[in-house]
């Protein structure tokens, strides 16, 4: 008829023809430098992987099976191991989920209740236990000490014996809490609080509403934290190191590593079948993670409402407050006094009150240690410098991974994840494999110290600096970029500068796990490439704890001190917008 | 090159260039979703916005307004067409080139702001200035000027956290501006802030776009803002242009049943042509006989069609009219009676809506007929210069 109308609008999206092409267009010097970054970052983790898969091969001898698999030691170490391990990450993910529960969904919670549970990550793991045979060693223990003059009276002498079962599994506990406590309190943080209230209003109490709404709830957390303390918990090797030999609690981290160090010539084949073990048993944990989790998604969304549904405790939380209170003693407080006297007496002996005192401790280390006091200068290069560095690439690799175009990005980033889920001593083995010898020849240097330091912790970085990039809308970036501005300067600019608190946190992380480290050290430091961790198990191995202990402290303090400027220079100069201030502002209700 | 230099020294003088900042052809972008669907967010677009002209860009949410100020952006990649920027090719799908943000001399501002609360306002409002390598020293006296220009002069200062929202829109104007862009892209600037500020910001905008004269795409879900700023709308649906043309002819001569609902309110009679001669159009409908002028009814419309044609006619409701008690006489053209369902008084009008015919009908009366308001029936009228054909043919059902 006419064709005065236009024609009719309604092309149906699914007639409309899509390509996926992609232009050619040029790399910006941050592109390219991201690139490489990342093909870096998957070579380093790759390749170690399969010079450990292709040693591995010839470690399948039936000779060295028998070695580890018929060998004597071999069934009592599976069940130390799975006891001390199994029921320590147990109870550490119970008390994880009543102090998360405590500090995010209660009125019990308290300034800075939300911070102890996690001061022990900022601790050398190795001084807390120290502290401990310190405080707990059955004749010179200073606990036991105490405990003659309290219960004098009464005519009882009990004993508190450290090197025991119970010891070593209390000590496990006290490390593995703050892992456990981190995805829980999250859980708790992201729960919606109306899934609570609307039971609250249904009428059930508050504990049948924690029961039967908040715990399902936040089952996926929980099972997120047994599994991340298990990890840890398998890999941990500080603290069966200092407690094993005398109650001859066979321990599998422990056997991986004296394979190489305590073993000559070392026995490659038995610390990587061991290795090996331990990584079927992760993989079987991830998987039944996985199952677990696939059985529902949980309501774990909307944005918390402050302090309205803080559930109230009443009299009752005195109760709650003593525990967060005795966790932060035993963890913390207990042990690091404990390394004070120790390093001050002039030997150990249980009697905390009574001298003879002096500095010999701390004269014999800075003194007559050389190798001591380059142990520490090293250390504190690599996890100042190497930490630093590794938060750049983290932060680097998590902006290229945004970027969705790029597939070498992502793989990079998930690549950069797996080392998580390895033991310490795994990766160190591994290492030793693939760089120690021709045609590298790295062994005894510091670079291959760096480089596993590097991969072994970049995804705890990674971990604690995404959050604070990905929550820089992206709208910055590309008001950035259509500044003019290209890739490289928007992250210097932009991304960097917004990113400060949780770059300068995952710095201190990083240089904490560096400096107080163990497994990676004693396996690839050597004599002449001393680091921390080296010598205090060096020092340990010659008996003399007053010299260990106040070693232990003296990183103690570093860290300490380190940390605060480190923090401290995370404080962002500029205030936030208001509402997230005021979002920021959640007083807990009273 | 010249342009740029004398502009940095004089400080605020636009540049002149040829008249075509921005030439789209055949612009097409989808996107995949997680499902696997195919979703065609722009399709086959084709728009060209001159040195000193606003195109307001109106639609419905999701109609890929935004995706396709990212395409010219350069934030997306197109999947097929052409993009031409100051003369200089940005995309080509024919050549797979694609050039990017930062190469092309468009300038974005963002819903959300999108300042950086690390660097104070002046730091903010100099940093394109300095990407583009001017130095220090001159960016931010520019950037001093620029916020005076939007008025924040002194505030240079401070950070973006401690100024109030309309205060950052401001800032965030300026940042676009002070590079001396061609093409300025607006995705809904003043969504967040109040209803007062934002008449005032566009007021503001307006007289800062009459003083610098840059060539500027605006989105808006607002047809008042469209209206107020825009030299030409266009309207979108689906990924597509319906109409393109001034906000008066939008809004009088709409092309499309969809323009003329989406773009203010409308009345909507199916009728047919009886007769359309050089001074008067008859047509039949559910009300009876329309008479309508044919200069107005047909803009739009390349010729008129035979007599038996289906049309769609539309009358806005504020030209209609509305009266108490039955029609004087029953044979007066344009005129009926109708029952009155009900009014809703919106303090400049009252809005009644009434059935005649069995067509449901409104009507916008200037203040608050006390009588109408009261009254079940009264008389419905149309003048015949207020007619539009839309659709012609086979009438459609939306
Ligand atoms: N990154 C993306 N991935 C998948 N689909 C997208 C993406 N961005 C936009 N879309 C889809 O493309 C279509 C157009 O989106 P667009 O954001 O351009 O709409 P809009 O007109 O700006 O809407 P609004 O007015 O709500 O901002 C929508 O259907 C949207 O869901
Ligand atoms: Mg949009």
């Amino acid at each position: 008829m006419t064709d005065t109308v236009e024609k009719p609008v309604g092309v149906r999206p699914d007639e409309v023809h899509i390509r996926t092409r992609r232009y050619k267009r040029s790399r910006s010097p941050f592109g390219i430098a991201a690139l490489i970054l990342a093909v870096v970052v998957i070579l380093l983790i790759v390749y170690p992987g399969g010079a450990m898969g292709a040693r591995l091969a010839s470690a399948f001898t039936s000779h060295s099976l028998a070695d580890v698999f018929g060998a004597s030691w071999f069934p009592g170490m599976i069940r130390d191991t799975v006891v001390v391990v199994g029921l320590s990450a147990l109870i550490a993910v119970i008390i994880a989920a009543v102090l998360a529960w405590v500090n995010e969904r209660t009125d019990a919670r308290f300034r800075f209740s939300g911070v102890l549970p996690l001061v022990p990550l900022f601790i050398p793991t190795i001084a807390v236990g120290i502290g401990w045979v310190v405080l707990g060693d059955p004749t010179v223990g200073f606990l036991n000490g105490i405990l003659k003059v309290i219960l004098a009276p009464f005519h009882i002498a009990p004993t508190v014996n450290i090197y025991s079962y119970p010891g070593m599994i209390f000590l496990y506990v006290l490390c593995l809490v703050p892992y456990a406590y981190l995805p829980i309190s999250a859980g708790f943080r992201n729960l919606d609080p109306s899934l609570e209230e609307a039971s609250r209003t249904s009428g059930a109490g508050p504990w049948k509403a924690l029961r039967t709404v908040s715990l399902p709830a936040i089952a996926p957390a929980l099972v997120a934290g047994f599994v991340l303390v298990l990890i840890v918990g398998l890999s941990l090797y500080s603290i069966p190191v200092v407690i094993e030999d005398r109650p001859q609690i066979d321990i599998i981290s422990v056997r991986i590593i004296n394979a190489i160090r305590a073993s000559y010539p070392p026995a490659y084949d038995v610390a990587i079948l061991l290795s090996l073990v331990l990584l079927v048993v992760l993989v079987i944990v991830w998987l039944i993670q996985k199952r677990i989790n696939r059985g529902g998604r949980f309501a774990l969304s909307g944005a918390r409402s402050a302090g309205s549904a803080l559930t109230k405790l009443g009299a009752g939380r005195w109760v709650f407050r003593v525990i967060v209170i005795v966790y932060g003693l035993l963890s913390t407080v207990f042990p690091l006094a404990a390394l004070i006297i120790v390093s001050f007496q002039s030997y150990w002996h249980a009697d905390v009150f009574v001298g003879p005192w002096g500095i010999l401790n701390y004269q014999q280390i800075l003194f007559n240690d050389p190798i001591a006091v380059t142990a520490v200068k090293n250390s504190l290069v690599l996890g100042i410098v190497g930490g630093a560095i590794t938060v750049l690439i983290a932060a680097i690799l998590v902006i290229y991974a945004r970027n969705k175009r790029d597939r070498i990005g992502r793989i990079a980033d998930t690549v950069s994840k797996v080392p998580a889920a390895v033991p310490h001593a795994v990766l160190a083995v591994a290492f030793i494999f693939a760089f120690g010898g021709p045609p590298f020849n790295l062994g005894g240097t510091l670079l291959i110290l760096g480089l596993a330091y590097f991969v072994t912790y970049l995804p705890y970085v990674s971990i604690a600096i995404e959050p604070s990039i990905l929550a820089i809308h992206p709208s910055l970036e590309e008001a950035s970029v259509m500044s003019g501005a290209g890739a490289g300067r928007t992250f210097r600019k932009i991304i960097l500068p917004m990113a400060i608190p949780g770059v300068f946190a995952a710095w201190a992380l990083v240089f904490v796990r560096v400096i107080s480290d163990l497994e990676v050290s004693v396996l690839l430091g050597t004599g002449s490439t001393p680091v921390v961790g080296f010598v205090m198990l060096d020092v340990y191995d010659q008996g003399s704890v007053g010299i260990v202990a106040t070693l232990a402290l003296f990183m103690t303090v570093i860290t300490a001190v380190v940390i605060l400027i480190m923090l401290r220079l995370g404080q962002p100069r500029w205030r936030r917008s208001r509402p997230l201030k005021a979002a920021r502002r959640t007083k807990p209700a009273r | 090159m010249a342009q740029k230099a004398e502009t940095a020294a004089t400080g605020i003088i636009p540049s002149a260039r040829t008249p075509e900042r921005l030439e789209i052809s055949n612009l097409s972008k989808g996107f995949r979703r997680s499902g696997g669907d195919l979703v065609g967010a722009v399709s086959n677009i084709d728009l060209t916005v001159s040195s000193g002209e606003i195109v307001v860009l109106l639609g419905p949410s999701g109609c890929g307004k935004s995706t396709l100020l990212r395409c010219i952006a350069g934030l997306e990649e197109p999947d097929d067409g052409r993009i031409e920027i100051d003369g200089r090719v940005a995309f080509d799908s024919s050549r797979d080139f694609m050039a990017s943000p930062d190469k092309r001399n468009v300038s974005m501002m963002f819903q959300s702001y999108a300042l950086w609360p690390h660097m104070t306002l002046r730091e903010n409002v100099a940093y394109p200035l300095i990407t583009r390598g001017t130095a220090k020293v001159a960016a931010r006296k520019k950037a001093d000027d620029y916020l005076e220009l939007v008025g924040l002069a002194g505030l240079g200062q401070q950070y973006p956290g401690s100024i109030s929202g309309g205060q950052q829109q401001r800032v965030a104007l300026a940042r676009t501006l002070v590079s001396d862009p061609s093409v300025v892209l607006f995705d809904e600037p003043l969504s967040n802030v109040d209803a007062k500020v934002r008449v005032q910001l566009r007021r503001e905008l307006l007289r800062i776009h009459a003083e610098l004269g840059f060539a500027a795409i605006y989105v808006t879900h607002d047809q008042d803002e469209a209206m107020g700023i825009g030299n030409r709308i266009a309207v979108m649906r689906e990924g597509q242009i319906v109409q393109l043309a001034p906000p008066v002819s939008v809004y009088e001569y709409p092309s499309t049943r969809y323009s003329a609902e989406f773009v203010g309110a409308a009345n909507m009679i199916d009728a047919t042509l009886v007769s359309s001669t050089a001074s008067d159009v008859t047509f039949t409908s559910a009300l009876g006989e329309i008479t309508a002028k044919p200069e107005t009814v047909w803009a739009g419309h390349s010729s008129v069609p035979a007599p038996g044609t289906d049309v769609v006619l539309m009358v806005r409701p504020e030209y209609c009219g509305l009266a108490e008690g039955a029609p004087a006489d029953r044979g007066t053209a344009n005129v009926w009676e109708a029952d009155i369902d009900g009014s809703l008084y919106a303090g400049s009008r009252t809005e009644f809506r009434c059935t005649a015919g069995g067509i449901s009908l409104s009507a916008w009366v200037v203040g608050s007929p006390a009588g109408l308001q009261k009254a079940t029936r009264g008389s419905f009228s149309i003048p015949p210069s207020a007619v539009r054909a839309i659709e012609i043919g086979a009438a459609t059902n939306d």
